[in-house]
């Protein structure tokens, strides 16, 4: 195949081009790297605030924005979480719903279907979802850095983009938000690539309390 | 015999030899197993799986090593990784020709991508009844439920487009089809390994370049294991292997253990009985004589056979062993004669003899070369050229080297022989005889013929171990048939693959492994699509107005599953069997689809494997499927036994009534007299009774070594008994008895021996020979003379 050559004058500009480049992005150093130590420390304050908490518990509401519905959803549920690997995700209306994860293994119900027990190794989906959830659940925010370019945007808040190709396919930024005094996530909204959000606001917390082992095996604990 | 006539002869003896060099020069040795095995139809299934790769393959369960019971705390990634290590070796060490470790990362939406537009290919009339379900007004509301609920849930972001494309779940019909794929074994899927259900073991599957069958390659490929094991386990690992590999390697190393045991005390003691039934140093050449012909008979041997089977040449030279007979003969009647004169009369006397048994054992040969088993007709072809060789060098060279002895010192020895042929009550002799030949005759019809292949199979203590650990882990144990769709493209292959699996669909089989449902043949497809076509036409109109009403029900907007309508709207892609190929499922498939490699072009290249859990009933239909269909063979362990007892009887009752008869009639012709015909033909009776009492006591069954070993005596016993009752004829009774004694003692020594053998094929002919044997040398010393004598007024002797 016949290599492209471009003429002098094209080269000329290019190499000027480039160098206006290089000379911005010199000015811009500084001031990046004013963000940056803003954004560690207030990573390193959630962190902190976090390496406190063992276990927690919230109610919350989820909205969902998506093009295929004509107007958003609301589901109501709660949550609760025993670090380092065990949550329980439930949905109290308007359609019931429980997933539960426990180390490798994990049960998601449905109002009338039997329990479906899981391997995260054998189902990629629910692999993927477990990941995303202890990511802004689990508190080990340091992990952040590798998979997320991460941006401080407010007083409380973190914005992450997806690094990974596979993941920008379905997520465009999550943007979480911190309890001012708790320091623990209050508020995560995930926008989608074509518009599509969902907004989840965690309220009632409870951390520390005595969490019941039978949360993490079975759905339903009426019984 | 003057100087230069002996110095002649020896030079013939060793022009021969060298004559026997040139011509084995280009001979080959085998040590394919099939060689074994009667019938061009078994070995064709085998070769079948063999090109299959089934039995070179081999099966590594990678597992935490236990102590007393408990398990190493090895984690799920350590053994993963081991596991990944190991194939990669494997892999790399360019001996393997497939390599499966695990399937390849992402490979579940990789499946969907693929699947998705050719569903519809997929669906066949089971399916239909199916969707016909899902697209019912409740059908339709539970599918949107579900899917209103997943997109709400923490996994609706990933699966939203999924949920557009196929609002009804219409794609779980066709991943129900995958569990299809899974073999018998209980494995689950974890990050792409085939993990065991506790968690303790990873399974990797492999298969030989080259035949594992072949001891020198399963040795090479053992080595290549240990290597890639000690490099790619981390500590607290371990790795078991099954297959044909360690059977091969059990085998060969429980011969070579008998051998390397049993071969020198065999030949010490030979060599101490005749040092002390010569008392002569030269009594070594007597027993070297039949060995001497051993080149000429492999090189002619390799211009029948340009392959030989090494147990062939093996056994092939211990059966010319047989030979060292007529060298006996010939030196004990050349020492006991004397002088010149007595020389020439007592060779005259000692020919006819050999010449009769001569013939009879090499018809012997001859009819087994009529035996369905490759290396019975090698061995047989042999077993003929040596004792003929041995036959025209022992009348060479014996007498140059047999001494003249003493008159007295003759006399004195002949005493004592003959003693020994004179019946001092033959009646009771005969009474006991008799006896053995009805008991004899009762057990034989009791034998069982055992086809079972592994009968002469030797797992050691760490193979039964290994397969007991791999039951425990991974399940199955079921005896399995192999279904195989040949074909002469890789549509034809497809299309036949698939009416097996709609065979066993229709019989209700309910454990089978089969590809077929998700690739099935163009001609499955086209009926697929007919069968999809003619649904929708029928239903799409009513569908449609039923599921947009339930869509906004369900708070969905018009355009919601535009895609899912648009894809019903239009033309399925066919199922390019290339790009499946090539797809995520590809290692799965190369594991029971064989594509010949590019340029040839034999007939039938193509191979597709079925396998099904079978009982009587359903392998009885297989069978009947398989003579009905054009281009499916059905291979099961129990069709090859039944087979291989098909063709051992077979083998053993024509071969043995041809030999039987063919030696009667010489011995008719020989002796041409009721009477010597009879006591010529004792020891063979004896022998047969013998074996077959023996057999019976010993688990009632037969094999192929019996056959084998059990024409051999027949030729042995008959050699007996012609040259005891000619002996007895001609007077000349000392050197006769003296040479069936010592003939047959040394046989019993050199076969002897084996009955100690662990091996259960040498254990078995061993046995044989020693019970055979030990039967027809007393009956020609004892009952032989009392049959020639019994009923007469004046006995012989």
């Amino acid at each position: 195949m016949e290599s492209v050559r471009f003429s002098t004058p094209v080269r000329r500009l290019a190499a000027s081009v480039l160098f206006c480049i290089v000379l911005a992005l010199s000015s811009v150093q500084p001031v990046l790297s004013a963000e940056s130590e803003e954004l560690q420390s207030f990573l390193n304050e959630i962190q902190a605030a976090s390496d406190e908490v063992r276990s927690f518990s919230s109610a919350f509401v989820q909205e969902r924005k998506l093009a295929l519905f004509n107007e958003p959803v609301i589901f109501h549920g709660s949550l609760t979480v025993v670090r380092p690997d065990r949550l329980r995700w439930e949905f109290t209306s308007p359609v019931p719903s429980v997933l539960i994860f426990s180390g490798e293994r994990g049960i998601r119900c449905n109002a009338d279907a039997p329990p479906v027990n899981f391997d995260l190794g054998s189902d990629p989906i629910m692999r993927t979802v477990a990941e995303q959830l202890w990511l802004w659940l689990g508190g080990d925010y340091s992990r952040l850095e590798f998979l997320y370019h991460m941006e401080k945007s407010g007083p409380s808040s973190l914005t992450i983009t997806p690094k990974e190709e596979a993941v920008t396919k379905f997520i465009s930024t999550i943007t979480i938000t911190f309890n001012k005094t708790s320091r623990q996530p209050e508020k995560v909204e995930i926008a989608e690539p074509g518009g599509d959000s969902t907004v989840i606001s965690f309220q009632s917390y409870v951390l520390n309390s005595n969490t019941p082992d039978v949360l993490f095996t079975v759905c339903g604990t009426d019984e | 015999m003057s100087r230069t006539a002996a110095i002649l002869r020896w030079l013939i003896v060793f022009c021969a030899i060298g004559v026997g060099f040139f011509f084995s020069r280009d001979l080959r040795l085998s040590d394919d197993a099939f060689d074994l095995l009667p019938g061009e139809a078994v070995r064709g299934d085998l070769r079948m799986l063999q090109r299959m790769g089934l039995v070179d393959r081999l099966y590594i369960t990678v597992s935490a090593s236990q102590a007393e019971g408990v398990p190493s705390p090895v984690g799920k990634n350590a053994l993963q990784e081991s596991t990944r290590k190991l194939g990669e070796l494997l892999a790399a060490s360019g001996q393997f020709s497939y390599v499966l470790s695990r399937l390849p990362e992402g490979y579940e939406f990789s499946l969907f991508g693929s699947l998705q537009p050719s569903l519809p290919l997929l669906f066949d009339d089971g399916d239909m009844a199916a969707l016909d379900a899902m697209i019912s007004p409740e059908g339709i509301k539970n599918g949107l439920q579900k899917s209103f609920a997943l997109l709400n849930s923490p996994a609706g972001i990933a699966l939203k487009k999924q949920v557009q494309f196929d609002p009804l779940g219409l794609t779980s019909l066709a991943l129900t089809k995958l569990n299809l794929m899974r073999s018998e074994f209980s494995v689950q899927i974890d990050e792409g390994f085939f993990m065991s259900k506790d968690g303790l073991s990873c399974l990797l599957v492999a298969q030989s370049a080259g035949s594992l069958t072949d001891s020198a390659k399963a040795k090479e490929i053992e080595r290549i294991l240990t290597d890639a094991s000690s490099a790619a386990l981390t500590p607290g690992i371990e790795a078991s292997v099954i297959g044909s590999l360690p059977h091969t390697l059990a085998n060969s190393r429980s011969i070579e253990a008998d051998l390397r045991v049993l071969l020198p005390v065999a030949t010490v003691l030979l060599i101490l009985l005749f040092l002390f039934a010569f008392r002569d140093i030269r009594a070594l050449v007597v027993v070297g004589v039949p060995y001497l012909a051993a080149p000429m008979a492999i090189g002619l041997t390799s211009l029948f056979h340009g392959k030989l089977s090494g147990l062939a040449l093996g056994f092939g030279i211990v059966l010319l062993g047989i030979a060292v007979d007529f060298s006996v003969h010939l030196y004990l009647a050349l020492i006991e004669s004397e002088g010149e004169g007595d020389r020439r009369g007592a060779l005259k006397k000692v020919v006819r003899p050999m010449l009769y048994a001569f013939l009879t054992t090499g018809s012997v040969f001859i009819v087994l070369m009529f035996s369905q088993v490759p290396s019975h007709q090698q061995m047989a072809l042999l077993a003929f050229f040596g004792i003929f060789f041995a036959a025209a060098c022992a009348c060479l060279v014996i007498p140059t080297i047999a001494p003249i002895r003493p008159k007295k010192r003759l006399k004195a020895a002949k005493i004592k022989w003959v003693s020994l042929l004179t019946p001092k009550r033959p009646g009771l002799v005969l009474l006991v005889w008799l006896v053995v030949l009805v008991l004899g005759a009762m057990s034989w019809p009791r034998l069982h013929y055992n086809g079972d292949l592994r009968a002469l199979d030797v797992p050691d203590a760490q193979v039964k171990e290994d397969e007991r650990h791999f039951t425990a882990t991974w399940g199955g144990g079921d005896e399995q048939a192999f279904i195989l769709a040949e074909g002469d493209s890789l549509d034809e292959v497809l299309d036949r693959n698939y009416r097996v699996y709609r065979y066993l669909k229709e019989q209700g089989a309910a454990k089978f492994q089969s590809f077929a449902p998700l690739l099935p043949g163009p001609a499955a497809q086209a009926k697929n699509l007919e069968g999809w076509q003619q649904f929708w036409a029928a239903h799409l109109h009513a569908f449609e107005a039923q599921f947009a009403e339930a869509a906004t029900a369900r708070g969905f907007t018009d355009k919601a599953f535009a895609p899912f309508f648009a894809w019903l709207g239009d033309e399925p892609q066919p199922l390019s069997p290339e790009n499946f190929l090539g797809g995520p499922l590809q290692p799965l498939f190369s594991s029971m689809l064989k594509i010949p490699a590019e340029g040839d072009t034999t007939k039938n290249s193509y191979l597709a494997m079925t396998t099904v859990a079978i009982d009587d009933q359903l392998l009885a239909g297989l069978l009947e499927y398989d003579d009905k269909e054009t281009g499916i063979t059905v291979l099961a362990n129990k069709k090859w036994r039944a087979e291989v007892e098909r063709l051992l009887r077979h083998d053993v009752v024509t071969l043995s009534l041809a030999a039987g008869l063919i030696i009667a009639l010489l011995v008719v012709l020989e002796f041409r007299n009721g009477r010597a015909v009879a006591a010529a033909l004792a020891p063979v009776i004896s022998a047969l009774a013998a074996m077959s009492i023996f057999c019976y006591l010993t688990g009632r069954q037969l094999n192929m070594m019996h056959l084998i070993m059990g024409v051999m005596v027949i030729g042995l016993s008959v050699d007996y008994g012609i040259f005891i009752v000619c002996a007895k004829l001609s007077g000349s009774e000392s050197a006769p008895v003296r040479g069936v004694s010592l003939c047959a003692t040394s046989t019993l020594i050199g076969f002897g021996v084996l009955a100690f053998a662990h091996h259960p094929a040498l254990h078995a002919l061993g046995m044989t020979v020693l019970v055979g044997i030990g039967m027809s040398c007393p009956t020609a010393l004892f009952v032989s003379p009392a049959l020639l004598v019994f009923g007469k007024k004046d006995t012989l002797g």
